[in-house]
């Protein structure tokens, strides 16, 4: 029981602590960071709950979490690059061309 | 009877594989050559498409006495009973003749496409296949899709290549199509969920359909839930045929839609709403539809005075054309209204007739206003010297828009005056109004077109009279109007029996028939007083009604 | 019968086909149009007599062309076959219709030789006399209607002809529109007498058990309906204004379908619907003083017009008021032979007048003619005696029949008009002797005295004088050969009618045609003898003059009271109702729509962080709206 605890309160402050990041950081790479920070907060939960439940479902959730970051951060890391090349910054602050 | 294959469904399907050609790869590198292939390719494509049609009613009546109806029908959403059931019944197959034949004038008329190139005539087929869909769906959900699915070709043609105020025209064209027909898919889930508890009972648990006769068998809705769900679909086809006053889309998407588009538009979009009434609400609502019909009546005749009028102080040749449409129009609702077989088999006679008469006088005055550069009716003049031919055949399709007996309109609206006399004398007595007030637009038309001393205009000669097709398409659709004008049988003998199953829930002679002597089935007590008791609730919604109003 | 059935297809196929051919052969070889449309109408003109001489007042032909239209549902079945009918009455019509018909298509071959458009003209005209055909043979009323808007439709045609003068097309359109006015009023007994009698076939009309189901209380208004068509058609008040107007077209045309035709449609239509027309009493009275009424505007209008076609342009509307004063008695027989003598005697009229107007090169005034007499002896003959006939003088045609109708007056038995016969009587005759007096003046001005023109005028060729020479025999001679005969032949399908034939002796003679003598001899003393005393007379009646000149202000009046409210109540439904209401509701759609959106455009700040955050608190309430549903 305490061991459940301990990774599921672990996971929801990491996924705090990114949630929070992704809100008040303007740098777009720390932001990308935070984002990393709770897929693993999740991935983290999941296969806290596999072992709980005794299958690997979570586990295999886990593994598509991991593809799919892996994809996300070669596409994002390539937006912000040219994110950066266009507008010389990183700021996400800066990059608001796309509103009404 | 064809068996495996599915013709109603390749009907639809023909011209959506022939738009995905036009825009396919093209060997020809200029754009003209182009548009000319483009225009062989799809001209080809509307012909088979109206043969196909041709040849699945020849198989379906076989024998003579065989009342004309080709259904099928395969799985979509089967968990949730949407179907695509698909029919070709003598109300259907007159209107995808329309739609067919309509295609191919338009098509074949477009010799010298200024603005259009491939991808013009693709959504052109576009368009045909989802008129034919509308037509041929029986399941509501599927004819929701594709009523819908019709304006796209419309909307993407007027906003590419419209007039200058396109934009503005084709939001409002969406705007209210979308705001029009979003109640009628809020009725179509209204009328399957309460007729789901019904079919449930015989097969236990719910069980969810979509399909017009299973409902419509099923009569699962109390008089106020049709009133309810009926309002829903007649907002819908109110705004879509036109009916008074929720025609504000019309002027300016005719105005502002390229000529072959407005041409397309004008013939056959109404008209899917005039027979929507009559495919879905007659069947599904019948209670309602008695009792709108006085209002029906009403808004149909006053469309005929008012259209007319309107139509007589326009200037802009596509605006009076835009609203002698919503006169004529007016004349199918006042039928629709009155709901005697008589009158609903004029008012699909006068949609089908109206179809081909507007084609002719869009595709005609098309031709003066390319000539002139202009729209404006007081810069024409002295025409008829000039370019004969059109002379001719705008006169031909002036008296076939003034109703003139031999002509396919005077068939239509003669049925829907006579039939409705008796159920609505003064409503169709001031519909007459609209005959003459018809006759002073279309003739002040004419005149200000043709007639009179001729002009000197600089650089109008350039484009010739009409000629070679165009020719072909005018005697054609002339001959067409004149053929229905003169031997109506055999399209009445279609029509009607169809008409006739689509009423079968109203009593006999529509409104001219108090409810309490329905049809001459009484000699069953049950079936009395059933008749009775929706009688009194009839009019008990009726008052309701009334007494809502007066508290207001 | 099967003869009878494809020489009464004949009599209106002929001038359909000849109204094609004449046109498809006319663009090539202009002479050949006036060839192929008067050997149409030639060919009708001979099956309509070889059919006349087997039909007698007890029987008919009938011949089936199409079945047009049926429709049938479990209920009554409506069908509208297109059938033919042949009777004495439509007898008579047609031998009218083909036999003047071909006069004037002999006549306009040679007035209308040198017009470009010749070749339509042709087409046009044929198709006319097809179309009338139509008219008097139809079957049942829809037929009928057939004919009724085909003669509208190439009256319209004929009118505006010379369509590069705008004047022109817009008198076309004028009498297009006028009719269409009467045709409503068609429609109209159509839908009810379907809709109570359950039938439109004129010969099932004709019974008494059928016309018994019209209801009590829409008697008077089935028959003013079928008379409000008629009032269209045929000129009277108050859509007669079309007619002079019509004389836009060319001559030959206003001979055809402003004279002897087409404006006697109305007269046959109460002719053959007369057990609807008299269904109610009140019915009949309205005809009569609407026809009185016409008759004396038209007539002293007459009085002051110089153009010598408005002249008989209002005589015509005159005497068809004539004609429709004995339909309004219930003397239908008698009202049929004014229209007999009337087309002789207006035709002739017409076309002398269109001889004159041709060798004036168009010159229409009356004021710039004169002496013609000398220069066209046998066209000013011709006009000499229809004036004389239409003056009703023994032994002309129009005696005869306007002395019939004066006897009819007097027989009357409607109890709405008893009381006035003596009235009615009076103003008929003056009424006569104001037709004397114009008809004369026009005779005097056109063809006396000396010659005012800048013209040199001689006298038409053959293929011109020659119509016009038998239609003025036929003025002479029409009335005592054809008037009392044709009365007992239309006693079947007409009711007998109750003037006698005796004649009253040569006292009754010289009173018959007493209002004639008076007439003439007054113009000829006011025009000939003493010219003075006439512009005394203008001076003292100028502003009557002036009144009559401009018809009563009938234009103005119908301008004012229909024509101004309906445009500007157009204008007001486009600006206000269209413009204002149906758009500004879309517009205001549409703005509520635009502030939704401008709403949520707020939302869209172009930071990442509001997205996120908005994110998240959408996901929260997601969250927990759904742990709630759980």
């Amino acid at each position: 029981m305490s061991s459940i605890v301990t990774y599921i309160g672990l996971s929801l402050v990491l996924f705090a602590i990114g949630a929070v990041g992704v809100c008040i950081r303007r740098n777009a790479i720390v932001v990308f960071m935070c984002i990393e920070m709770m897929l693993n907060a999740v991935n983290l939960a999941f296969v806290a709950f596999s072992k709980l439940q005794g299958n690997l479902d979570g586990q295999v959730a886990v593994f598509f979490v991991m593809v799919i970051a892996a994809a996300e951060s070669a596409i994002g890391l390539a937006v912000i690059i040219s994110v950066f090349r266009s507008l010389v910054s990183v700021e996400t602050s800066d990059a608001a061309q796309l509103k009404w | 009877m064809i068996t495996g294959f599915p013709p109603l469904s390749f009907l639809i399907l023909i011209p959506v594989i022939g738009a995905v050609v036009c825009y396919g790869p093209w060997f020809a590198r200029e754009r003209d050559a182009q548009a000319r292939l483009c225009r062989a390719w799809s001209l080809a494509v509307s012909a088979m498409t109206l043969v196909l049609l041709l040849a699945i009613a020849k198989a379906g009546v076989s024998d003579p006495r065989v009342v004309l109806s080709v259904s099928e029908t395969r799985p979509w959403l089967p968990s949730l009973g949407i179907n695509l059931n698909l029919l070709l019944d003598g109300l259907s197959f007159v209107f995808c003749l329309l739609t067919c034949v309509v295609t191919l004038a338009v098509i074949a008329w477009s010799s010298r496409p200024a603005e259009a190139g491939p991808s013009w005539y693709g959504l052109l087929l576009v368009g045909q296949s989802t008129v034919l869909g509308a037509f041929l769906a029986t399941d509501l959900f599927v004819f929701y899709c594709f009523f819908e699915l019709m304006l796209l070709p419309v909307l993407v043609a007027m906003a590419l290549w419209g007039g200058p105020r396109r934009l503005q025209a084709a939001l409002k064209f969406l705007l209210y199509t979308i705001v029009g027909s979003v109640p009628m898919l809020l009725s179509i889930l209204y009328v399957t969920w309460v007729s789901s508890e019904a079919l449930g009972h015989s097969s236990g648990g719910t069980k969810f359909t979509f399909d017009l006769f299973s409902l419509s068998t099923v009569n699962a809705l109390s008089p106020t839930q049709q009133i309810a769900a009926g309002l829903g679909f007649l907002v819908a086809f109110a705004v879509k045929t036109p009916i008074v006053p929720l025609h504000g889309w019309l002027p300016e998407t005719y105005r502002e839609a390229p000529h072959g588009t407005a041409a397309f538009t004008a013939a056959l979009l109404g008209k899917v709403g005039v027979y929507g009434i009559i495919r879905f609400m007659f069947p599904l609502f019948p209670d309602f539809m008695l009792l709108a019909g006085p209002y029906l009546a009403a808004a149909g005749a006053i469309g005929v005075v008012y259209g007319a009028m309107v139509a007589m102080v326009q200037r802009d040749v596509r605006s009076l054309l835009a609203y002698s449409s919503i006169s004529h129009l007016g004349f199918c609702i006042l039928g629709i209204g009155v709901a005697s077989d008589l009158a609903i088999t004029g008012a699909v006679f006068q949609a089908v007739s109206h179809g081909l008469v507007t084609v002719a006088l869009f595709l005609v005055f098309g031709k003066v206003i390319e000539r002139e550069g202009t729209r404006d009716l007081d810069s024409f003049g002295g025409l008829a010297q000039q370019i004969p031919v059109s002379a001719f055949f705008l006169m031909v399709f002036s008296i076939a828009a003034v109703a003139l007996p031999l002509t396919s309109s005077f068939v239509g609206e003669f049925l829907i005056i006579i039939g409705s006399w008796k159920g609505a004398p003064g409503w169709t007595a001031l519909a007459l109004v609209g005959v003459v007030l018809g006759a002073v637009y279309t003739l002040t038309a004419y005149l200000k077109t043709m007639f009179g001393p001729e002009r000197e205009r600089s650089g109008a000669a350039s484009i010739p009279d009409m000629r070679g097709g165009e020719v072909v398409v005018a005697a054609a659709l002339a001959a067409a109007i004149v053929f229905l004008g003169v031997f109506p049988q055999s399209t009445l003998d279609t029509i009607a029996p169809a008409v006739e199953q689509q009423l079968a829930k109203m009593p006999e002679g529509g409104l001219a028939n108090p409810r309490a002597q329905m049809r001459p089935r009484a000699s069953s007590a049950a079936d009395a007083a059933d008749t009775q008791s929706s009688e009194g609730l009839v009019q008990n919604i009726a008052l309701a009604g009334k007494q809502e109003g007066t508290a207001r | 019968m099967a003869g009878e059935d494809l020489r009464l297809s004949l009599v209106v196929l002929a001038p359909l086909i000849g109204s094609i051919l004449s046109y498809l052969l006319g663009r090539r070889v202009p002479k050949l149009a006036g060839i192929v449309a008067s050997g149409a109408v030639l060919v009708s003109f001979v099956a309509t007599v070889l059919l006349w001489r087997e039909v007698s007042p007890t029987t008919a032909f009938t011949s089936s062309l199409s079945s047009w239209l049926t429709v049938s549902f479990q209920g009554a079945p409506f069908s509208l076959p297109i059938d033919l009918y042949f009777d004495s009455l439509s007898a008579v019509m047609c031998l009218i219709v083909t036999g003047v018909g071909f006069l004037i298509h002999v006549y306009s071959a040679g007035y209308m030789a040198h017009d470009k458009g010749i070749a339509r003209f042709f087409a046009y005209l044929n198709l006319f006399i097809a179309a009338m055909l139509i008219l008097v043979l139809g079957k049942s009323l829809p037929v009928i209607f057939i004919g009724w808007e085909g003669v509208g439709l190439c009256s319209y045609l004929l009118i505006g002809f010379w369509y590069t003068n705008t004047e022109y097309a817009k008198a076309g359109r004028k009498a297009f529109v006028m009719n269409r006015i009467g045709d409503v009023g068609f429609i109209v007994a159509m839908a009810l007498l379907f809709t109570y009698c359950g039938t439109l076939d004129v010969v099932e009309l004709s019974k008494e058990s059928v016309l018994a189901r019209v209801p009590a209380g829409l008697a008077f208004l089935v028959g003013i309906s079928l008379f409000v068509a008629a009032t269209g058609k045929s000129a009277q008040i108050p859509l007669f204004t079309w007619l002079p107007d019509a004389m836009a077209g060319p001559t030959p045309v206003s001979a055809l379908i402003h004279a002897a035709t087409m404006v006697t449609a109305g007269i046959y239509l109460m002719g053959r619907m007369h057990g609807v027309v008299e269904l109610d009493p009140a019915v009949p009275a309205v005809i009569l003083w609407v026809a009185l009424a016409t008759a004396a505007v038209a007539a002293t209008t007459a009085l002051a017009q110089n153009d010598i076609k408005k002249v008989l342009a209002y005589s015509t509307v005159s005497q068809l008021g004539f004609m429709f004063l004995a339909v309004g008695v219930g003397q239908y027989s008698v009202a049929l032979c004014h229209v007999v003598t009337h087309a002789f005697f207006k035709a002739c009229l017409f076309l002398s007048a269109g001889s004159v107007i041709h060798e004036c090169h168009h010159e229409q005034d009356m004021r710039r003619m004169g002496g013609l007499a000398k220069k066209m002896p046998i066209t000013a003959a011709c006009y000499g005696v229809s004036t004389l006939a239409i003056a009703g003088i023994c032994p002309f045609a129009g005696y005869y029949s306007k002395h019939a109708i004066f006897g009819a007056i007097s027989t009357t038995t409607n109890p709405f008009l008893h009381p006035y016969i003596g009235l009615v009587g009076g103003l008929a005759t003056a009424i006569a002797v104001c037709t004397a007096f114009y008809m004369a003046r026009s005779f005097i001005m056109t063809f006396l005295g000396s010659y005012r023109g800048e013209g040199h005028p001689h006298e038409a060729p053959v293929v011109m004088t020659a119509p016009v020479a038998i239609l003025g025999v036929l003025a002479v001679v029409g009335g005592f050969l054809f008037v009392h005969p044709i009365t007992d032949f239309v006693t079947g399908p007409l009711p007998p009618t109750s003037v006698g034939h005796e004649s009253g002796g040569l006292f009754g003679i010289f009173i018959g045609s007493l209002p004639g003598i008076f007439g003439i001899a007054l113009a000829a003393y006011l025009f000939i003898l003493a010219p003075r005393e006439k512009d005394v007379l203008r001076a003292i009646f100028s502003p009557l003059e002036r009144l009559f000149e401009r018809k009563y202000y009938a234009d103005e009046l119908l301008d004012i009271a229909v024509v101004r409210p309906v445009d500007k109540l157009s204008g007001v439904a486009y600006r206000a109702i269209d413009q204002r209401i149906v758009e500004g509701s879309g517009g205001a759609v549409g703005s509520v729509v635009q502030a939704v959106g401008e709403l949520t455009c707020r939302m869209t700040t172009g930071q990442v962080t509001t997205y996120v955050l908005l994110m998240f608190f959408a996901a929260a309430a997601l969250f927990s709206v759904f742990s709630q549903v759980r």
